[in-house]
């Protein structure tokens, strides 16, 4: 029995090409759409989970009342507590702080500026690391002593084991003592190099011994079956005991999930990859949806399909069916084309991941045999597909009355007209919707592409400074570059603007916040920055190149800053730096730029301090002039090499890696383009299919109606208006829901512009267009058909 | 076989009650062949259904092999109707899809035989209809006569003890409806009971017995000469 239904169903597929071509090019579509979904969401799930014990580390984090009264929770704490913490409580099996620096690391003639994480030695028991050479067992208990990332190692050592070598860090002899397998994929965070925390004395690291100020992050990995809300209650004792009973309201530790970090911190400071899970929910709820117009259009499609089977179910009948069987027999159909649609579902997603994983920077894979989920998603797929959509039309068709339908007559009706209606609706919602949240993302794109920073930033060449740079060195090398037709500044500091927070330090300015102090982001700028970014100055002076105390005790402020600080007269004000045990120093407010958007503008401006310290310039940016770009570039590689000891440095153009700043939002643009792309095309199937039965349906009112003296543009219209309307209704309940979720999504932007009008109204006219064309030619043909043929009785 | 009392049948819309067949009382016993004669509209086609268990009587009495069936669901229904009841249609009802074997074989299916006795019987029938030749085509492949000749194996194919022809000529040139007849002829002489629906006097002949219908009442009832019960 079920192979004579196999072949019913691989006969009615094949000899109805167009209706099989809709239905499993829609199933495909929302099947691969929702598959892929499936992997994104697991990808994004399974972030961190293949450290061993990811379920059981956790941040120490901090809310710290501010003394505005404002509470901001930090991912970074202050470097004694972990070991405190990890001595009082039991069951903090270990503690491990991680402390990022950069510095001129250099091997034989080989000189570059790296980025080097100070870590504790037992990082190895809290995060699961494979080694390429060396192994984890006490690769870090020594003083001066550096494991390699595989990148690092290569770009020093090229294929060579450098185990036992020695690289100098800042001049100072550090042996290699390992290096890590390539980074997981999955991973929400990554090192360049990891050097042993005991390297580090007071000097390199002044707040090594400050219980306040917080500017590492502390990983703790606790017992099986910690008790995570006991031990963080208890958390009040410990900084009673140890900061001190006046803290006790000021900092509330708290223990943050390593697993949850990716998807769901919202904390100051990350120095990990994070996702908001909102997009996740959203994005699967539009796959959802678009499988579920597939579905309708498939419901729909059957349904009308089912008058042609009229006289195959009556036969059945007769011949002794039951009901029963014929509803099995047309799930089973559905089944087949669930089947076809998922294969086909499946080699889309194959062709989409590539694509995606170099636009998100991610590595989803299908691994068939290693992910039974995935599998498992598949299987559910079809059968959730095949029985839901097949369900309907099965009973709508089994029910049909053999006595009638074997009479020769065609079954009377086609479904019930609230499905069609629904099904369109519906559909012109979704795509509705999809155009204009799709628009609306990408007039936020170049709302932010367009913004003004309130610094320049075309044509501008950054590099890093190469080799081990002194003041005079740098001068040197800026008396070069000038001598380049071409170049027309350039300047060191340690950060550029509108990519990096710069560092963040516990400062004391004068005033209201002198007690507590405060954290703030600070850049070191040399006397040309200012000018060449052209970042305005609106009191005070720059820093000056003729003026050593400058880069001393002197400091530039923004605006925010001022603000923030509750000064009148900022000008000759100070701010005071300390740590325990070592001497306090004041910096002394020479000027104060403009605010700029040093930060992405996600978040708004936030105070920035300029200190003007040479030893912490990392970054040389060269402005540019009209000239043709690209021999300029080699000229300045050349130039750059040549105080590299021949080894080439790296380099950007500024406005490029701006751009690179909102990948999130790019991809999200992106996904959204093909997202609404491929609903509209499924819309435009559904509809297609509608009408042609439509028209089919009303085959003998048009001959009438002609016969009668009907225009044919009159026809057109009475065959069109009816869908148009519906589309319209689509738009009714679209529109509005874009608009929310738009508005919401804006939310995360400090700076953002709401869709306009012309998005609206661009979104209804470039859908009823798109439906009209889809109703056009069949209705139009319709209505050209002589009426004699359509009259004439079988 | 058949006997039917006081067969009522009413279809009724929203403003319309239309009485299909009033008071109708029949009697056909195994091995007759009978043919309904009637205009358009006289009811005919509504009594065959019923006869086939397509159907429910609006009142009335009806048994079948014994069984009072007037008033039963549609799986109960169906249940009596495989395997004892064989249909002919004047469009000959056979499914595009399949083929001419598999078009036989479709009732054994349902009354859940095994491949190899549906393959034997189903060939069988064809031989019999001489369609063995045609066995792999498609319907539409067929010539209207040689479609009515798979349509009645499929109607012998399960040795229904009943066939129920609707006007098996209607849709046939005049050799290929003599053929037909004969065939229910032949038929009829193997002992299968036949009751046939039919406009022509020439088909009627082949009957030995013929009921007139006239607006939902037997106006008459006919032994035909040369016919003895």
């Amino acid at each position: 029995m079920l192979k004579n239904y196999l072949k019913i169903a691989l006969r009615n597929l094949s000899k109805q090409k167009g209706y099989t071509f809709i239905n499993t090019a829609g199933l495909a579509i929302g099947m691969g759409i929702c598959l892929f979904l499936v992997l994104l969401t697991q990808y994004a799930v399974n972030m961190d989970k293949h450290h061993e014990n990811s379920d059981r580390i956790y941040l120490l984090a901090d809310a710290i009342t501010q003394q505005n009264g404002n509470v901001l929770d930090v991912g970074i704490s202050p470097s004694p507590w972990g070991n405190q913490l990890k001595q009082e409580y039991p069951e903090i099996e270990e503690s491990v702080r991680l402390l990022d620096n950069s510095g001129n690391v250099r091997y034989g003639e080989k000189i570059l500026r790296q980025g080097i994480t100070y870590v504790d030695e037992g990082i190895f028991n809290v995060f699961t690391y494979s080694f390429k050479y060396g192994s984890s067992e006490g690769a870090l208990s020594r003083p001066n002593t550096i494991v390699l990332t595989e990148d690092m190692s290569i770009r020093y050592f090229a294929n060579e084991n450098p185990v036992g070598k020695t690289l100098l860090v800042n001049d100072e002899a550090f042996e290699v003592t390992g290096v890590l397998a390539k980074k997981h994929p999955q991973s929400s965070f990554y090192y360049n190099a990891l050097a042993s925390f005991k390297s580090l004395d007071e000097n390199d690291y002044p707040a090594m011994n400050d219980w306040r100020s917080h500017n590492l992050y502390t990983y703790l990995l606790l017992q099986e079956g910690a008790n995570i809300e006991n031990l963080q209650v208890s958390f009040s004792d410990f900084i009673a005991k140890n900061v001190g009973e006046e803290y006790v309201d000021r900092y509330r530790p708290f223990l943050a999930n390593f697993e949850d970090l990716y998807l769901y911190s919202n904390l100051y400071g990350e120095r990990w990859d994070s996702l908001d899970v909102s997009y996740l929910y959203i994005f699967s709820a539009i796959g959802l949806l678009i499988l579920f117009i597939a579905c309708i259009n498939f419901i729909n499609l059957a349904t009308a399909q089912g008058m042609k089977r009229a006289r195959e179910i009556g036969v059945r009948k007769v011949l002794g069916a039951y009901k029963k069987q014929l509803v099995f027999q047309f799930i089973a159909e559905a089944l087949i084309l669930s089947v076809l649609a998922v294969i086909i579902g499946v080699v889309f997603v194959e062709l989409a991941l590539p694509w995606f994983n170099d636009i998100a920077e991610w590595s989803v894979t299908t691994n068939y045999l290693s992910n039974p989920f995935y599998l498992f998603s598949i299987a559910a797929i079809v059968l959730l597909v095949g029985t839901l959509a097949g369900a309907y039309p099965a009973f709508f068709m089994s029910a049909f009355r053999p006595v009638k339908v074997l009479k020769g007559d065609q079954a009377s009706e086609s479904g019930k007209s609230w499905l069609k209606t629904t099904l369109v609706v519906t559909q012109f919602s979704v795509a509705i919707f999809l155009i204009i949240s799709s628009a609306s993302v990408e007039n936020q794109l170049s709302f932010i592409k367009d913004k003004d920073l309130g610094f320049e930033q075309s044509d501008m060449y950054i590099s890093s400074i190469p080799g081990i740079s002194t003041k005079q060195s740098m001068e040197t090398l800026r008396g070069v570059l000038f001598k380049i037709p071409g170049v027309s500044e350039v300047s060191f500091s340690s950060n550029i603007p509108g990519e990096e927070s710069g560092s963040r330090t516990q400062l004391y300015p004068e005033g209201d916040l002198q007690e507590g102090g405060v954290l703030i982001n600070n850049y070191s700028v040399d006397p040309y920055f200012l000018t060449q970014f052209e970042i305005d100055l609106v009191q005070g002076r720059d820093f000056s190149i003729d003026l050593a105390s400058d880069s001393i005790s002197s400091i530039i402020i923004n605006e925010a800053a001022v603000r923030k600080f509750g000064w009148e007269e900022p000008i000759g004000r100070t701010i005071n730096q300390r740590f325990e045990g070592k001497d306090p120093k004041d910096y002394v407010v020479v000027g104060v730029v403009k605010d700029f958007h040093f930060e992405t503008l996600h978040t708004s401006i936030q105070p920035l301090i300029l200190f003007s310290d040479p030893s912490r310039y990392f970054d040389l940016s060269i402005k540019l002039r009209n000239a043709d770009l690209e021999p300029l570039t080699a000229q300045i590689g050349e130039v750059l090499k040549t105080f590299n000891n021949g080894i080439p440095t790296w380099h950007y153009f500024l406005e490029d890696d701006l751009a690179d700043e909102y990948t999130t939002e790019n991809v999200i643009a992106e996904m959204l383009r093909y997202f609404t792309f491929l609903t509209l095309f499924i819309a435009c199937l559904g509809l297609l299919g509608l009408v042609s039965f439509t028209v089919i349906n009303r085959k003998k009112e048009i001959g009438i109606r002609k016969v009668l003296g009907a225009s044919i543009i009159g026809l057109v219209q009475a065959l069109s208006f009816n869908f148009i309307k519906l589309v319209f209704i689509g738009f009714l309940i679209g529109a509005p829901l874009a608009y929310f979720l738009i508005s919401e999504w804006l939310k995360s932007f400090a700076y953002s512009v709401a869709p306009g009008i012309p998005i609206f109204v661009g979104a209804a006219i470039i859908t009823m267009l798109i439906a009209f064309l889809t109703i056009g030619y069949q209705t139009v043909k319709a209505a050209l058909a002589n009426p004699i043929e359509s009259l004439k009785n079988e | 076989m058949i006997q039917a009392k006081s067969l009522k049948k009413v279809y009724s819309t929203e403003e319309v009650e239309t009485t299909a067949l009033n008071s109708v009382n029949i009697e056909i016993k195994e091995g007759e062949f009978v043919a309904i004669m009637g205009p358009s509209g006289c009811g005919k086609s509504t009594l065959l259904n019923i006869m086939g268990l397509l159907d429910n009587p609006s009142d009335g009495e009806y048994h079948f092999l014994g069984h009072d069936v007037s008033n039963r669901t549609e799986r109960e229904r169906a249940q009596l109707r495989k395997g004892n009841i064989g249909f002919i249609f004047q469009s000959f009802n056979l499914i595009d899809e399949l083929t001419v074997f598999e078009n036989v074989e479709l009732p054994l299916l349902y009354l859940g035989m095994d491949t190899a006795e549906r393959k034997e019987k189903a060939e069988a029938a064809l031989e019999r209809m001489s369609m063995m030749h045609r066995r792999n085509h498609f319907p539409q492949q067929l010539s209207g006569g040689q479609q009515q000749r798979v349509a009645i194996a499929r109607a012998v194919v399960a040795n229904a003890k009943l066939i129920l022809a609707d006007e098996p000529t209607g849709n046939l040139d005049s050799d290929h409806g003599n053929e037909v007849m004969k065939v229910l002829a032949e038929l009829n002489e193997q002992g299968t009971t036949i009751v046939m629906v039919t406009h022509s006097p020439h088909d009627a002949d082949y009957a030995m017995r013929v009921i007139h219908l006239f607006d939902g009442h037997v106006v008459t009832e006919n032994m035909q000469e040369g016919f003895h019960v």
